[in-house]
């Protein structure tokens, strides 16, 4: 803004041609430099540096707090507490593919279990047969896992 | 020919520009997304403060702000946060106990499923939470025969969870066959 275009760029009919040659250049100028500096850092709006040292501020005021609480507070609220698997942390590597395989076939023998205690609560012949199936699934999924390690 | 050699310059400049506009762009969305999952963790880590607390009502509201965030369309991991979220929602709802909780529970995890676009372990966890709401209910009702029924929904809520994890699984199978092809 201040000092960036020169001011012959305004100036008299006469100069035009001159200006204008500079004025390409420094135009040039202008973008490789704004190449380079784009190369070299993403540009960042405000509202996500703010959004950022808010989030440095609450999770700074978080780690306080926590360091206050018992070892529960790291604990997971169940037993069938959701891990920290997702699509992108399962799709990168082969490695975290082979977790996500074995993640997955830890809840479905988890429900399994579900699944078998409560058809023992039942009693019934075809909630025994679903205990069953359970089981089985349990099992594949066990094997896919051992056969990924 | 000389003349050409400016214009060839700003033509290369304007590639590169361009270029660089697009990463720049890919750069400002994955820092959003990074911002938003970043967002969202923070509110849980404050609803579970909330919930040691004793404070529900605030870990409700938590989770609800998560909820509120825009991921963009069509995000996996965006997805996956609310599908989380939509859960962690319902067992809270579910605290007080009884009916009102045990319907507005449900209600939630519907929503959620409305909201899944595909099969994923964030999917099958609602119908492993809707299981739990089932199995409230079968602790609920005193009549043996309604009890029995509450369960059976848990089953086949359990089934429903397994079948999705089945078809996780098998994804994640064909991925790592086709990683392994190249």
């Amino acid at each position: 803004m201040f000092g960036l275009f020169p001011k012959r760029q305004t100036a008299t009919k006469s100069g035009l041609s001159v200006s204008s040659k500079t004025g390409f250049w420094v135009g040039c100028v202008a973008i490789a430099s704004t190449v380079v500096g784009c190369a070299t850092r993403p540009m960042v709006s405000p509202e996500v540096n703010a959004a950022r040292s808010e989030l440095a501020r609450l999770e700074s005021n978080l780690v306080s707090r926590r360091s206050q609480l018992p070892n529960v507070a790291q604990a997971p609220s169940s037993v069938d507490a959701v891990p920290a698997i997702s699509q992108s942390a399962t799709q990168t590597t082969p490695a975290a593919r082979c977790d996500g395989i074995c993640v997955t076939a830890q809840a479905i023998c988890g429900y399994s279990r579900r699944i078998c205690t409560l058809a023992q609560q039942i009693a019934d012949e075809p909630s025994q047969r679903s205990c069953k199936n359970a089981e089985r699934e349990c099992q594949d999924a066990s094997n896919q896992c051992a056969s990924c390690r | 020919m000389s003349a050409y050699k400016p214009c060839a310059l700003v033509v290369v400049l304007f590639g590169l520009l361009v270029g660089c506009g697009r990463d720049g762009a890919v750069a400002r969305n994955e820092e959003a997304m990074l911002v938003m999952l970043g967002e969202a963790r923070v509110l849980h880590k404050r609803a579970d403060l909330h919930v040691m607390d004793g404070n529900t009502e605030a870990a409700i509201a938590d989770v609800r702000e998560v909820l509120a965030i825009r991921f963009p369309a069509g995000s996996g991991d965006g997805e996956d946060t609310l599908l989380d979220a939509h859960a962690r929602l319902a067992r809270l709802l579910l605290q007080p106990r009884g009916e009102e909780a045990e319907r507005k529970a449900l209600a939630q995890l519907e929503l959620g499923r409305k909201a899944a676009t595909r099969d994923s372990f964030f999917s099958a966890q609602l119908e492993s939470v809707a299981a739990e709401v089932y199995e409230a209910r079968a602790l609920r009702l005193v009549d043996p025969w309604a009890q029995k029924e509450a369960r059976k929904e848990a089953v086949a809520a359990l089934g429903r969870a397994i079948q999705i994890d089945r078809q996780v699984l098998r994804t994640l199978l064909s991925a790592q066959d086709v990683g392994e092809e190249h």
